[in-house]
């Protein structure tokens, strides 16, 4: 630990040297009788100090949390030599709120005493941090030196966003032609029935419709859609976003959406990509798996919006990302004009496309004056007509507030995919 | 007037807060205190005054020091502001020694006065190298 002089140190001893030397000068006992006590401090101090030995460990109760949760921080504090006072601190993310405990705190410990100090913070918002860096001050007795050093004791602590109440997802309009659990369009090896046909050379009997054979006097066998997976692809628009002061932003609400639907569509047996388009270019190629949402969550903490003004379009995106018939599921406060443009283009390209608009306006100030409500009211039909552009190239775009189900959001798109698919025939 | 000074001075170094000035009110006070001595006799009660000097400093520091000062679990207040009434009490006591030991005649010349010199300049060295090795 670095020891440093308080000033104390240095005004005692020259209040000490001052007034025994006014004391001879002056030929005056009582100056030394004042300067006395100063030289008595200082000597006793100086004699008395001693650099505090602590052995300090940090544990947190564990490395994964969810928003919301409450992490518990301990430290355990072991004093080899006895500290008047010590003054500690466990500086924290912002992402966490101490909910018991505080830092900094300020404790004694006695010769050889072992002391558990607990810490409880609240998981605010997502995100990877490491914390357990802990600052050190020690004070002797008499306040003459302060001891100040830093242990490392870092531990990793992920943040993962809090998954929405979804039962029912959006889904693709085409299958892969691996088995998983959606009902795919074409017909196959399945369980859901599809329709009947003549019988033909080769098939299996167990697929023939005794029912429909009797009624119609030759064979006629069942039809089914097989049971297929599908390819998502989540495509987070990490260009800009709408902030409160000192909360929440789109970001925050766009990468919980995010996660739950990566999530969702893997417990579905369906492969999951993710890319995150903004100032920085993030993507991973679609797998499935348990280990492949975990990839997702870890790259979703991550991110954060990266100012560029570098123009971006579809061509930067690997065309490996964007397998054919995947459903691409952007999720986006729609403000940039890049994102805006780049979804259109894949949509152009044919590609599946939804978009659910983590919508900015409840972040926007109130308006105040008759300007401000004018621009505002600009502002807000300028959003409409992009909405409609999307929605004339058979893009469904929804509205999604916080606070609001993504059930209902999602509900939204299958309505508006049904009644599209419906105006096509 | 000047004794007003003083505690302007010393409050203005309080609320600030400025410790390099905490020691120089005490400086005038003490100057004040042998100004009003003159040629006169000794006076007993010094070590009173010697108490509070150190009392009124250590309170600044500490006062300083409760600015900064984190969550306090332990009580520490109470052992500081124990602490300070004991130093102050010490202070009292030693400065009754000192003054009683300026009672006893061990004669006067200037021998005796570089002796005084010489053990003032002495106990500063001893202040001085026990704070170099243990810094």
């Amino acid at each position: 630990m670095k020891r440093t002089a308080s000033p104390k140190l240095g005004a005692y001893a020259g209040l000490a040297a001052l007034g025994l030397l006014a004391a001879l000068v002056l030929g005056r006992p009582e100056l030394a009788v004042i300067a006395t006590p100063f030289a008595l401090v200082l000597f006793a101090g100086l004699v008395a100090a001693r650099e505090p030995q602590i052995l300090v460990s940090l544990e947190l109760d564990r490395e994964r949390a969810i928003e919301g949760e409450i992490v518990t921080i301990t430290i355990d504090l072991h004093a080899l030599t006895p500290v008047e006072r010590l003054e500690l601190h466990v500086p924290l993310p912002d992402n966490l709120e101490l909910v018991e405990g505080g830092t900094p705190f300020t404790l004694r410990l006695a010769w050889d005493e072992e002391r558990t100090i607990e810490l409880k913070a609240r998981c605010k918002r997502w995100g990877a941090h490491l914390v357990g860096e802990v600052f050190l001050r020690a004070h002797d007795r008499l306040d003459l030196f302060g001891y100040e050093g830093t242990v490392d004791r870092r531990r990793p602590l992920k943040i993962y966003p809090r998954a929405e109440e979804l039962r029912s997802l959006v889904p693709p309009l085409e299958t892969q032609v691996f088995t998983g659990n959606q009902v795919a369009r074409t017909k196959g090896e399945g369980i859901e029935f599809a329709d009947l046909r003549r019988y033909e050379h080769g098939d299996a009997l167990r697929r023939i419709n005794w029912r429909a054979s009797a009624r119609r006097g030759e064979l006629w066998v069942n039809e089914m859609h097989p049971e297929r997976n599908t390819d998502v692809i989540i495509f987070l628009d990490t260009f800009v976003e709408a902030r409160e002061e000192e909360g929440e932003s789109t970001l925050d609400v766009a990468v919980r959406a995010a996660a739950t639907l990566a999530d969702r569509y893997l417990r579905r047996k369906d492969r999951v990509g993710l890319i995150g388009f903004g100032g920085y270019l993030n993507w991973l190629l679609p797998s499935s798996g348990l280990i492949q949402l975990y990839r997702i969550v870890d790259s979703l903490l991550d991110t954060e919006i990266i100012l560029s003004y570098a123009w971006k379009g579809v061509d930067v995106i690997p065309p490996r990302t964007l397998p054919p018939k995947a459903l691409i599921f952007a999720v986006s406060p729609l403000l940039d004009e890049r994102a805006v443009t780049t979804l259109l283009d894949l949509r152009a390209r044919g590609f599946d496309l939804a978009v659910l608009e983590v919508s900015p306006v409840a972040f926007a100030s109130a308006a105040t004056g008759e300007r401000e409500e004018l621009a505002y009211r600009l502002w807000r039909l300028k959003r409409d007509a992009l909405r409609a552009r999307y929605q004339r190239f058979g893009v469904p775009v929804v509205e999604w507030h916080e606070g609001e189900p993504l059930e209902g959001a999602l509900a939204e798109v299958g309505a508006f995919r049904r009644q599209a698919r419906y105006s096509r025939v | 007037m000047l004794a007003l000074v003083v505690v302007v001075l010393l409050a203005v170094s309080l609320a600030v807060p400025l410790p390099s000035l905490f020691p120089w009110p005490l400086v005038v006070l003490a100057a004040l205190y042998a100004w009003t001595l003159g040629g006169g006799e000794v006076d007993q009660w010094s070590p009173m005054y010697a108490g509070a000097f150190v009392a009124v400093a250590e309170l600044a520091y500490w006062s300083v020091e409760l600015r900064g000062r984190a969550q306090d679990s332990e009580r520490l207040t109470e052992r500081r502001a124990a602490l300070i009434a004991v130093l102050s009490l010490l202070g009292v006591t030693a400065g009754g020694l000192v003054l009683a030991a300026t009672s006893i005649d061990v004669g006067s010349g200037i021998l005796l006065d570089l002796v005084g010199v010489a053990a003032a300049i002495g106990a500063l060295v001893v202040v001085a190298r026990l704070a170099r090795t243990r810094s």
